[in-house]
C-alpha cells in the first residue's frame, strides 16, 4: 500500500513535471516563433518577393509523381509548387503506397475482364485464369512504376538552377514511360492477351476478335467523322469529294488502342492522328479529287499531322503490335 | 360724483368698443402682416420647387449622358469585336463560294463579283451579330453560321445561275446538312463507346434509335471541340431516351454518374465551328 502510495506520488510528481516541461516548450516555441515572424516581417518587400519566388521554384518531385502519371495522361505535366499537397491517389507523394498503382491498374483490369465476359460469357475457370494473368500484368506494372516512383522519393529540385531543370526533364521522361506502360497494360504483348487464345474456345475467341475489330473500326470512324466535319466546313467539299476522302481515311485504319485508361484530353491528339494518316495517302490520289486551292489547304493539314508524329505517338493512342 | 346707470352703461359700451377696436386693429395688423408674408413664402416654395426640378432635370441629363456614353462605349466594343471576328467567319464564306463555283459554272464574271460582295457583307453582319450576342452574354440559339452564309450566298447566286445549276447547288447544301446530322450521330455513339465500352450490337441499336428519333437540337454535339468537364468529355445526355434503354446495369450506372458529372448543361453557351487559322483561298475563277 505504501509502495503504491509512493509510486502514485512519484507518478503525480512526474505528471506535473511533464506538464511544466510542456508549458515551457510551448512558451519558448512561441517566443522563437515570434522572433521568426519578426525576422520575416522585417524583410524588405523585394527580398520577401525573392524568397517567395525561390520557395515557388522548389518542387518536391515525389509529391508530383502520381498526379502526373495517373491524371495527366493527355501528355501534359502539372506542378504544385511550394507547400506539398496530398497526392490525388491518396498518398502524401513521398510515401505513396504501391496500392495507388494497383488500384488504378486493377480497375483497368476489371473493366477489361468485364468486357471480355460480356462478349464471351466466360466460365468460372476461364474467368479465374484470366484474372490470374491480369493480376500478373498488374503486379509487373506496379513494380515498374514503383521503381520509378522510388527514384523521386524525397527529391526536391529547384527550377531556378540548371541541375534542377535537368532533373525535371528526367522526371518528365520517366513519368511519360510510366504512362505508356499504364496505357499499354493490356496490349497485345500482355499476359492476359497472350493466354486469351488458349483460354477461350474457338467460337468465343472469334467473337472476341470480331468485337474488338468492330470497336476499333467504330472509334476510327468517329475520329474520321470529326475530321471530315472540319474538312467539309473548311474546303467546301461536295458529296463525291467527301465520300472519296472519307473512304481513303477509313481504309487506313491505324491500330487504335481501345482499352487503355480513359483520357479525355486526347481530342487534339486524335485529330492530329487523322491528319497524320491523311499525310500517308498518296498525294496524287487526293489531288485527283480536289481543286487546286482545296489541295493547298488539305496539304497544310496533312503536313501538320506529319510534323506532330512524335507527339501523336507519345499520346499512347496507338497500340503496340505484338512482334 | 355719482354717475347714473345710463352713464355707466355708456362708459362700459365705449370701453368695450375701444377694446374691440384695439383688438381688431391688432388682428388686422396681424392679417395684413400674414398677407404680406404669403407671397414671400410662395416665392420661396416656388424657388425650392424650381431648384428641385432643375436638379432632377440635371440628374436626368447626366443619366442620359452616361447612358449615351455607355451605349457608345458598348457600340465601340461591338464594332471592335466584330472587326476582330471577321477572319473567323471568312472560311465559311470561302467554303460556300467553292460549292457555288463547282455547281454554278455558268455564272458570268460580273455576277461573281456581286456574289463575293454579298458574301463579304454577310461576313460583316455575322461578325456583328456574334459580337452583340457575345457582349450581351447570349448563347448560340438562333445563330447558325453555315445556314446564314448559305442563304445569303444562295440569294445572290440565284438570279445569275441556270435553274439546273441552282438546283444542283441546293442539292449539295442538303447533302451537307445530312452529313452533319450523320456526323453528329456517329459522334454521340463514339463518345458513348469511349466512356462506356459498348458492344457492336449496342452501338448499332443506339445509332438506329438516334436516327429514328433525331432532333435538330442534337446537332449541338458538333459544338464539342474537345471540351472537358470534371475530367470527362461532355455526356450527350440530351439523347438519353435513345441511349439508356440499350445499356446494361454496369453501363447504366456509369452513364448516370457521367451525366451527373459532365452533363450537357455544364457545357455553357458555345459557338462551335471549325477554325484554327486554316482557310481555303478562293479559286482564281472568282476574280476573272
Amino acid at each position: 500500500m505504501n509502495i503504491g502510495t509512493t509510486q502514485h506520488g512519484l507518478s503525480w510528481a512526474r505528471s506535473w513535471g511533464h506538464l511544466w516541461a510542456a508549458v515551457a516548450v510551448v512558451l519558448i516555441g512561441a517566443v522563437v516563433r515570434g522572433e521568426d515572424d519578426r525576422a520575416v516581417d522585417d524583410l524588405p518587400p523585394a527580398a520577401r518577393q525573392i524568397q517567395e519566388q525561390q520557395r515557388a521554384n522548389r518542387v518536391a518531385l515525389g509529391a508530383q509523381f502520381d498526379q502526373n502519371v495517373f491524371q495527366q495522361a493527355g501528355g501534359g505535366f502539372s506542378v504544385n509548387t511550394g507547400r506539398r499537397r496530398p497526392s490525388p491517389t491518396g498518398g502524401d507523394g513521398d510515401q505513396v503506397p504501391e496500392a495507388a498503382t494497383l488500384t488504378v491498374a486493377r480497375k483497368l483490369g476489371n473493366d477489361r475482364l468485364a468486357q471480355i465476359d460480356s462478349v464471351c460469357n466466360l466460365t468460372d475457370a476461364q474467368r479465374r485464369k484470366l484474372r490470374l494473368a491480369m493480376e500478373s500484368d498488374v503486379r509487373r506494372l506496379s513494380e515498374d512504376i514503383e521503381a520509378e516512383r522510388r527514384k523521386y522519393q524525397g527529391v526536391e529540385v529547384n527550377f531556378s538552377d540548371q541541375a534542377g531543370q535537368r532533373k525535371w526533364q528526367q522526371f518528365q521522361q520517366d513519368v511519360q514511360r510510366c504512362r505508356e506502360r499504364l496505357q499499354g497494360l493490356f496490349d497485345a504483348d500482355s499476359l492476359v492477351m497472350k493466354v486469351l487464345p488458349t483460354t477461350l474456345d474457338s467460337e468465343q475467341y472469334a467473337r472476341f476478335t470480331a468485337e474488338n475489330t468492330a470497336r476499333r473500326s467504330g472509334r476510327w470512324r468517329g475520329l474520321v467523322a470529326v475530321a471530315m466535319l472540319k474538312f467539309d466546313d473548311l474546303l467546301g467539299l461536295d458529296q463525291r469529294q467527301y465520300d472519296e476522302i472519307e473512304k481513303m481515311l477509313l481504309e487506313r485504319e491505324p491500330a487504335l488502342r481501345i482499352d487503355g485508361p480513359a483520357t479525355p484530353q486526347d481530342f487534339h491528339g486524335q485529330q492530329l492522328l487523322v491528319s497524320l494518316v491523311l499525310s500517308e495517302i498518296d498525294p496524287q490520289r487526293l489531288q485527283g479529287i480536289v481543286s487546286g486551292p482545296q489541295w493547298q489547304a488539305l496539304a497544310q493539314i496533312a503536313n501538320q499531322g506529319k510534323a506532330m508524329q512524335s507527339y501523336i505517338e507519345a499520346q499512347g493512342l496507338l497500340e503496340k503490335v505484338r512482334k | 360724483m355719482m354717475r347714473t346707470t345710463n352713464q355707466r352703461m355708456w362708459l362700459s359700451l365705449v370701453g368695450a368698443l375701444v377694446t374691440a377696436a384695439v383688438g381688431h386693429a391688432a388682428w388686422a395688423q396681424q392679417e395684413s402682416a400674414a398677407a404680406a408674408k404669403k407671397p414671400v413664402e410662395k416665392a420661396a416654395r416656388d424657388e425650392a420647387a424650381d431648384a428641385l426640378a432643375g436638379q432632377k432635370q440635371e440628374e436626368a441629363k447626366q443619366k442620359e449622358a452616361a447612358r449615351r456614353a455607355a451605349d457608345q462605349q458598348r457600340q465601340q466594343q461591338i464594332a471592335q469585336q466584330a472587326q476582330h471576328m471577321q477572319p473567323f467567319f471568312q472560311p465559311a464564306l470561302h467554303a460556300e463560294l467553292e460549292r457555288v463555283r463547282k455547281t454554278c459554272g455558268s455564272v458570268p464574271a460580273d455576277a461573281r463579283k456581286k456574289i463575293v460582295a454579298a458574301g463579304n457583307e454577310t461576313v460583316k453582319v455575322l461578325a456583328r451579330q456574334f459580337a452583340e450576342r457575345q457582349l450581351a452574354g447570349q448563347g448560340r440559339q438562333g445563330f447558325d453560321l453555315q445556314k446564314t452564309m448559305h442563304e445569303a450566298v444562295a440569294a445572290a447566286v440565284k438570279p445569275h445561275a441556270t435553274e439546273e445549276e441552282f438546283a444542283a447547288y441546293e442539292q449539295e447544301q442538303a447533302a451537307r446538312v445530312a452529313r452533319r446530322v450523320r456526323t453528329a450521330r456517329i459522334l454521340i455513339v463514339t463518345k458513348l463507346e469511349n466512356q462506356l465500352k459498348l458492344t457492336q450490337s449496342q452501338r448499332e441499336k443506339i445509332e438506329a434509335d438516334l436516327e429514328k428519333h433525331w432532333e435538330a437540337g442534337w446537332l449541338r454535339v458538333l459544338d464539342d471541340n474537345g471540351s472537358i468537364i470534371n475530367n470527362l468529355r461532355p455526356a450527350p445526355d440530351f439523347a438519353d431516351r435513345c441511349i439508356a434503354p440499350h445499356l446494361d446495369d454496369r453501363q447504366r450506372a456509369d452513364w448516370k454518374s457521367w451525366c451527373q458529372q459532365a452533363g450537357w448543361k455544364h457545357m455553357g453557351q458555345h459557338f462551335g465551328w471549325n477554325f484554327d487559322g486554316q482557310s481555303l483561298q478562293p479559286d482564281p475563277w472568282w476574280f476573272q
